[in-house]
């Protein structure tokens, strides 16, 4: 959170004041970075650069407080998302390498990462594993830090839904981990 | 006179105001409710501080920003122009329009 100067910041920001562009980029780019790990490691890095190339487009345009910026920031975020994965439905089924599938599985072992410690990469792997709506409300929560209402919107439902996905993704990982830190498959 | 436990409750039910602290980061794992240490471990894990490799490619951003402050915003709706050849130079970097004043 950049806080009281946010709005100087932005201010300084959207005239292309590049310090103060840096401060919303140190605030925002590992958020974006943990979120895309969640709902589309594949393309992580490329959907964050094309999310700030939106916001950077609008950035003269916007106005409100910095949680509302945030909410922005991560709507312009989950937009990529939807365009990227609509793109990968088009493809044809060939274009898609067997081995890079095996390759990007084989990466991150959730259930191993757990016992060693819980590193952030580690933590969003962990995330990944459950359904996509309760690992996005989560992720949306915790590592953008938005409030109930401000998911509700950027994911298209109800507070009360985006409260009983969180609930719901919770438990889950607590079935999933376990209080001796034991990964324990969940059916 | 005291209702007996129901044996039927989900014992990993979450009260709000305790759900709220979880995800908020504010809920140290050893004040965890029974079997939600991990979760609020791996919660402050996924809050934690940005890792250099996080803050990597920055400058390629800056370039865009150079780009679109110096020669004026382009107009809203689909991008438009030709794409360039190279591109900005940086880890996973792809952009299908730049703004140039030669």
């Amino acid at each position: 959170m950049i806080g009281p100067e946010f709005p100087a910041v932005l201010s300084a920001a959207a005239r292309g004041d590049e310090d103060a562009f840096g401060r919303l980029w140190h605030d925002l780019q590992p958020r974006l970075l943990r979120y895309f790990s969640v709902v589309s490691r594949a393309a992580a890095e490329d959907l964050a650069s094309e999310t700030w190339f939106g916001v950077v487009r609008g950035l003269d345009r916007f106005e409100g407080n910095e949680p509302a910026f945030r909410a922005w920031v991560f709507t312009i975020a989950r937009h990529e998302v939807l365009d990227w994965r609509r793109r990968m439905a088009r493809r044809p089924p060939e274009d898609v390498p067997a081995n890079g599938l095996v390759e990007l599985a084989a990466r991150d072992d959730p259930a191993a990462d757990a016992l060693e410690g819980l590193s952030t990469r580690a933590a969003m792997a962990m995330l990944a594993t459950l359904p996509a709506d309760q690992s996005e409300a989560i992720v949306l929560r915790v590592v953008a830090g938005l409030a109930v209402d401000r998911v509700a919107a950027i994911m298209g439902k109800r507070p009360g839904t985006v409260r009983v996905l969180t609930h719901r993704g919770l438990r889950r990982l607590a079935r999933q981990l376990g209080d001796d830190g034991r990964v324990r498959r969940v059916v | 006179m005291r209702r007996p436990p129901d044996p039927d409750a989900d014992p990993l039910a979450l009260d709000d105001d305790t759900v709220e602290r979880l995800l908020s980061g504010t809920l140290p794992p050893g004040q965890a409710p029974p079997g939600f240490a991990k979760v609020a471990e791996l919660l402050a894990a996924g809050a934690a501080a940005p890792s250099s490799a996080e803050l990597a490619g920055q400058a390629a951003v800056l370039t865009e920003l150079r780009a679109v402050t110096r020669d004026g915003r382009p107009p809203s709706g689909p991008r438009a122009g030709p794409e360039r050849p190279g591109g900005v130079a940086g880890p996973g970097w792809r952009w299908s329009w730049r703004l140039a004043r030669w």
